[in-house]
């Protein structure tokens, strides 16, 4: 069952389309990502299903509710971690829970949240005073005591460091495992593939992928790499005709093999044929990074590079 | 009514936690306590105005500082630093929505003008022996159009401020022309006739004048009240229609 479907979602700003197109959905239980470089059309999209805004063209339904037509219902049933949303910088971590909850006809229990967001020691601490992983928990917390079937997650990782970061996948997973099903806006590919079950990948407000992060990295055509440090000396030029073998490169002594989904099997087999023993093996597959050079012809990174222009 | 009243709830807390908002209340009486002994003469009846001290002449002043203060200072800050932080936005996809914030808010900044208002009134009546008012009701009635008319101007100004920090800045540019046609400066008896004129208009003259004839007993203030009701309806439009929620 599909807890959130889209479908043609069409919004435009000035003449300009922001989202154009986009279709959907979210299973049951499932962590679904919505990929892109900035101002792809991200936040706009779940503006929509939130009910923050009012969609130009298609179709939304959470839960089977309309979001215009059944607003109430909807945010009842949805939790929402906005982008860069702050709370009063006064306000205390277990004040702002206490306050949440006073929204919710059946909320969740605030100390079991704070004790599974890691903030039952910071329960006394304001808003301003706690670190950027800490406000991030508390606004997931925040999200999750109305107990939502699904949470709307947007840009949560965005500004924290490595550690804050891991420890915030983690906690999702957490969440998702009590039975919330999870929409998770990112525009870190890395963040995708550790925790997505499925996700669209968006470029310019158009769906360009959809499928799970392993599928569309090896259907982008993304190459698989190999790189080792032959114990003799091998024949690059033999090595280049094996089939699927697309290009061999020497960096001193290690040998670097690109090609595609087989290139591993084969160049292992050839390997142990020539009695050659592959040292310090390090083998790469094609990830979400790649793909988007494949599917957009660009970089992420020079995506939001051009959005930073415009 | 349990979320609005868990809200005003905790608005009060984070009025109580803000320094500035306890300066504020203290203020007005201080003003007060000031003018009361640092003037020469000011225990004294003044044929220039109308008989009264001018203590007796600083005590409306002073209570429509106090709201003045609160709206065009705490209410516009407040509105501009919870749609600059997306703090509305964010109770937008609850349930309840951002209306119960923006109710405890004003509330809250309400009482906070109340208690100025009510240190003041204990201090004019203890050190200086200013009378209790001829007309409570009038005077209630008067400050209730002015606290509508001077936070609805707060609430425009959080609505045009362009950041959470520009607001107190502009709030002041409001707030000091505000309180000079209410007599902050010079008492409304000593202005000339076309400040004068100008200030009868102004929600703040206004104001201090429907005050003064309600507390003194000096004749009903008819048309000041009805200047006031007006300010109260256009400013409340004019900060509906300005309202934004990012």
């Amino acid at each position: 069952m599909a807890v959130v479907e889209v479908r043609e979602l069409g919004k435009r700003y000035g003449g300009r389309a922001v989202v154009d197109g986009v279709s959907f959905y979210v299973a049951d239980g499932e962590i679904f990502g919505i990929v892109g470089p900035n101002g792809a059309g991200k936040t706009t999209t779940v503006e929509c299903l939130e009910g923050l805004r009012r969609p130009d063209a298609g179709e939304i339904r959470v839960l089977g509710l309309d979001p215009q037509r059944d607003g109430r219902e909807v945010r009842r049933l949805l939790g929402a971690q906005l982008q860069a949303s702050r709370l009063p910088e006064r306000l205390k971590v277990g004040e702002a829970l206490d306050w949440f909850a006073a929204f919710y006809d059946d909320p969740a229990d605030p100390a079991e949240l704070l004790e599974l967001l890691g903030l039952l020691e910071h329960r006394g601490v304001r808003f301003a005073k706690l670190s950027g992983g800490q406000q991030q928990r508390l606004s997931i917390a925040l999200a999750l005591v109305g107990g939502p079937r699904v949470a709307v997650l947007d840009e949560l990782t965005t500004g924290l460091d490595p550690q804050a970061r891991r420890d915030t996948w983690g906690l999702i997973e957490q969440v998702r495992d009590r039975g919330v099903s999870i929409l998770l806006v990112t525009h870190l590919m890395e963040e995708a593939e550790r925790l997505c079950d499925r996700i669209a990948v968006i470029d310019r407000g158009r769906v360009v992928a959809l499928d799970t992060p392993a599928a569309i990295a090896i259907e982008a055509g993304g190459e698989h790499r190999l790189r080792f440090v032959p114990s003799a000396p091998v024949d690059r030029q033999r090595l280049a005709q094996l089939a699927g073998v697309s290009s061999v490169e020497q960096h001193h002594e290690a040998v670097i093999v690109a090609g595609d989904g087989q290139v591993v099997q084969t160049v292992m087999a050839w390997l142990t044929r020539e009695q050659v023993v592959a040292q310090q093996l390090r083998i790469e597959q094609p990830d979400l990074d790649d793909a988007f050079v494949a599917l957009t012809g660009r970089s992420l990174d020079e995506a939001d590079e051009a959005e930073v222009e415009r | 009514m349990r979320v609005l009243a868990k809200t005003i709830q905790f608005e009060i807390k984070l009025l109580v936690r803000d320094v500035a908002t306890v300066l504020w209340v203290a203020l007005p009486p201080l003003v007060l306590l000031g003018i009361g002994t640092g003037i020469p003469g000011f225990g004294d009846p003044q044929a220039d105005l109308g008989g009264l001290r001018l203590v007796d002449v600083y005590l409306p002043i002073l209570l429509v500082f106090a709201l003045a203060l609160t709206g065009t200072m705490s209410v516009s800050t407040a509105l501009a630093t919870y749609r600059h932080q997306g703090v509305l936005r964010r109770l937008r996809t609850t349930p309840v929505g951002p209306v119960p914030l923006l109710a405890a808010q004003l509330v809250a900044s309400l009482l906070f003008a109340a208690v100025a208002a009510v240190l003041t009134i204990v201090v004019a009546g203890a050190v200086f022996d200013v009378a209790a008012p001829a007309s409570w009701g009038v005077s209630a009635l008067a400050l209730a159009l002015a606290a509508w008319a001077l936070f609805s101007i707060g609430l425009i100004i959080g609505a045009v401020a362009p950041s959470a920090t520009v607001a107190p800045a502009l709030g002041s540019l409001v707030w000091i022309p505000l309180m000079a046609l209410g007599g902050l400066w010079f008492p409304r008896e000593a202005m000339p006739t076309v400040m004068r004129q100008i200030s009868d208009l102004s929600p703040t003259g206004a104001a201090v004048d429907a005050l003064q004839h309600a507390w003194f007993g000096t004749g009903a203030p008819t048309s000041s009240l009805l200047i006031l009701a007006v300010s109260a309806l256009a400013f409340g439009a004019a900060a509906i229609a300005a309202f934004r929620w990012e």
